[in-house]
């Protein structure tokens, strides 16, 4: 019965690394633009800050996932024993957010980044920077939603 | 409601009255002048006191004192502060200001005489700093003709160097040493005239750096300590000077910043005026009013009624009139009609219709009472901590997070979310009970019925979107167009909307079906009307058919709002969780646990609202306004008093 436990914790593990690597990296890509934009106009920072914020959500899309994985399995409390086989269920369903997390918070950061430059010359237009950022999120949203619902869907 | 109604119109003026013509209009603003560039402006100054000398003051005081800007600050711009009176009152005084000018322009004169007497007697004293190593009685060494100096130092390790080398040198000379410090050795060689070259040569491939010493009357040193000495008086010299600025700037500001402010206006109608279409006698002024102020217009430009001409002017259809939103309780949502863009002259205003859906789906989104609350809360002090420097965009946008606020406080209520606490715990048993009874849902528990809400939200803003197509077709294109082009799309999901609802109703169920069917054929049917081909017609209306996977897609779209919102509530429950369990640690333990609830909504909440507000305003722009609008108007930019550095606020001071 350990086995289970083994790979749904994997499960979790993985989600909360890929979606922490995709945000550390997109958060990174956007990070270095705006400290560039700041260098010339430190005015700028409120605005920068935000949109570099924006790929941050993918690492917290993760996490959450990974804690969606200890409250199925109770590891906070008494834990509860699974069969291997409910605890390969559990790792496959963290695999959307895990995926898709890793892959969208690195190409949010690349449009966050170019919203950046174009803070850089048109400030008044960060909210629509913002919108476009936001739209890479989307496939990260819907890997949460997939892997909430499918590990809401397994039987322990 | 809507798009206000535009006007273009042409002032005929007196040659003589053009610049209180355009002053008034300045006063008024209401009128977009087409035919001035306000943006194009060159400096006057004529032996009089020019907004480029105030501009000059400005930037080197506020270079020299420059204000700390908090975070907020950054996002509001604010600027000095008057009221029309504090106004009136600096300008009616124009001797006033070139007494100050002088003034400050005398001290920042001195000022920078004496920073320049502190530059050039530090870059004295680092040259006096090596000299004075060198220090000789060089009067009586003025009588030795005979032989020449070499001053000049080593490197300590090139001197050990040269020590040893020295041996193989076979001119006659004499060396001393004149003082060392950690790194150098300071030294003068003596040699005859004829010599001198080659001992110069040995030396400068051995590394030594030669020193010309100026001739002097006293010694370096003395005169080190008496640069130094001046340094300091100067240095005194200039922070008083710093001081009175300072003191003057903080006394004169509100004088300079409302004159740098007024004569730069005037000196741009005085260019403006210049450059207008005119004749010998009469220029013409050409712009966009709304249709409901221009009686105002009309009543502010009465003074001039004998040398004015107030015309309706007609215009073209590529003459294309600046768009006015227009929206009372609602204006708070232009703020995300405008992030997207305005709308065509030609189409409506989609502020209304995507207001109540917006402040909705951000409640959906953050969702957590006690967030609502702090979100409230925030933006009341914003907005009257700031009250007087907003703009009116960013009261817009104030009232817009008032709003958002509240519906999350809504659903915070709807789905038991406070700060993310389990109400099986509270103690206080009305209070649990009241809580448990006004929650109707929790998405923790069983996601399905608000993820499926999410999914109604959708289809009911999509449908909608549809109709407001239809109704703009009916605008636009007349009834029979209208009705082929997007009605049919109405009818058609509208049986599916129907058919799917009242799938259990048998008799509703069979009349939707009915018409579901029949507007599928009535999407083959019209769909493709434009082409001649009959085969390609009905190719074409087929493919519009594909047009209903978008739709699908749409919907599923919205299956962000469920999603945020569960983030916002387990991330809250997850930050509970830990600080409880930092709570047993002794001692500490209470603090952390604090730290750790405060610091952790803190974050929670921040990355939630960004979160809330990006994607509620992503569904209205891509899924919903994608159905019906289009938007590239132009924003309408009133001839007025542009600043730079006041805003003139319209109350009137106690």
């Amino acid at each position: 019965m350990e086995l289970g436990l083994v790979f749904a914790i994997f499960g979790g593990a993985v989600a909360v690394a890929l979606g922490g690597i995709g945000s550390a990296v997109g958060v990174g890509i956007a990070g270095e633009m705006a400290a560039g934009v700041i260098a010339e106009d430190p005015d700028k920072f409120g605005k920068t800050l935000l949109l570099q914020a924006l790929p941050g959500t993918q690492g917290i899309y993760g996490f959450l996932a990974g804690f969606w994985v200890m409250l199925k399995v109770n590891l906070l409390g008494n834990v509860i024993a699974i069969s291997p086989a409910v605890g390969w269920q559990i790792f496959m369903a963290c695999l959307p957010v895990a995926i898709t997390a890793l892959v969208s918070g690195i190409f949010q950061g690349k449009v966050s980044a170019a919203g950046i430059a174009m803070v850089a010359r048109k400030p008044d237009e960060a909210g629509k920077g913002l919108i476009l950022s936001a739209m890479v999120e989307t496939y990260a949203v819907l890997g949460l939603l997939t892997t909430i619902l499918l590990i809401n869907g397994i039987q322990v | 409601m809507g798009i206000a109604k535009m006007q273009k119109i042409q002032i005929f003026t007196h040659e003589s009255k053009v610049r209180q013509v355009l002053k008034s209009l300045q006063e008024l603003e209401i009128l977009e002048v087409t035919n001035v560039d306000e943006d194009f402006f060159a400096p006057i100054c004529k032996d009089k006191v020019c907004a480029q000398d105030l501009e000059d003051i400005l930037g080197f005081l506020q270079e020299l004192f420059p204000q700390p800007k908090g975070f907020i600050e950054n996002f509001i711009h604010t600027k000095t502060l008057l009221n029309k009176q504090q106004l009136q009152e600096i300008l009616s005084k124009p001797q006033d200001i070139t007494k100050k000018l002088s003034v400050f322009q005398k001290e920042k004169e001195s000022y920078e005489a004496y920073q320049q007497q502190i530059y050039q007697l530090r870059a004295e004293a680092e040259k006096l700093k090596l000299y004075r190593h060198f220090d000789l009685p060089f009067k009586k060494l003025q009588k030795i003709k005979k032989v020449r100096f070499i001053y000049g130092l080593f490197s300590k390790n090139q001197y050990l160097k040269w020590q040893a080398d020295r041996s193989y040198l076979t001119i006659e000379m004499h060396e001393e040493v004149l003082s060392q410090d950690e790194k150098s050795i300071y030294l003068a060689f003596l040699i005859f005239p004829e010599k001198e070259q080659e001992l110069k040569d040995k030396l400068s491939s051995a590394g030594f750096e030669e020193v010309y010493l100026p001739p002097a009357t006293k010694s370096y040193a003395a005169q080190l300590i008496k640069a130094e000495k001046d340094i300091q008086a100067f240095e005194g010299k200039k922070s008083k000077s710093l001081v009175k600025l300072k003191e003057l700037f903080q006394k004169e500001k509100k004088h300079l910043t409302a004159w740098a402010d007024n004569l730069k206006n005037e000196e741009g109608i005085q260019l403006w005026g210049k450059n207008l279409l005119k004749t010998k006698k009469v220029a013409m002024v050409e712009g966009w009013i709304m249709s409901l102020r221009f009686q105002d217009l009309q009543d502010g430009l009465k003074v001039f009624s004998e040398d004015i001409q107030l015309i309706e002017a007609p215009h073209s259809e590529d003459d294309v009139p600046p768009v006015v939103l227009e929206n009372k309780q609602l204006a708070p949502f232009e703020a995300v009609t405008t992030v997207y863009g305005l709308p065509q002259t030609t189409e409506f205003d989609p502020t209304p219709f995507l207001s109540v859906f917006f402040a909705l789906f951000f409640g959906i989104c953050l969702s957590d009472f006690g967030y609502g609350v702090v979100l409230m809360l925030l933006a009341h002090t914003l907005f009257s901590k700031y009250k007087q420097q907003l703009t009116a965009y960013g009261k817009n946008l104030l009232t817009l997070i008032k709003y958002c606020g509240f519906s999350t406080m809504l659903v915070g209520i709807l789905t038991g979310s406070y700060f993310g606490i389990d109400l099986q715990t509270l103690t206080w048993a009305p209070l649990r009970l009241l809580l448990l009874n006004l929650k109707i849902t929790d998405p923790m528990a069983d996601p399905l019925p608000l993820l499926i809400f999410s999914f109604i939200l959708g289809i009911t803003q999509i449908y909608f979107g549809l109709w407001l197509k239809y109704w703009i077709d009916l605008r636009q294109k007349g009834f029979k167009e209208a009705s082929l082009s997007s009605g049919v799309w109405v009818y058609f999901i509208s049986g599916l909307i129907g058919w799917v609802a009242f799938a259990k109703v048998a008799v509703l169920a069979i009349l939707f079906k009915v018409i579901f069917i029949s507007g599928l054929i009535g999407l083959v049917a019209t769909q493709g009307r434009h082409q001649k081909n009959p085969l390609m017609r009905l190719g074409s209306g087929i493919l519009s058919l594909y047009r209903l996977s978008n739709f699908m897609g749409d919907i599923l779209s919205y299956s962000r709002l469920f999603a945020l919102g569960l983030v916002t509530s387990v991330l809250s429950v997850v930050i509970n969780l830990l600080a409880s369990m930092t709570g047993g640690i002794p001692l500490v333990g209470g603090l952390i646990m604090i730290l750790l609830l405060i610091g952790g909504h803190i974050f929670n909440f921040l990355i939630n609202i960004l979160g809330a507000f990006v994607h509620s305003a992503r569904l209205q722009y891509v899924e919903y306004f994608s159905k019906f609008f289009e938007g590239g108007g132009r924003f309408f930019r009133p001839f007025s008093w542009r600043t730079k550095y006041i805003k003139v606020s319209n109350q009137i001071s106690k």
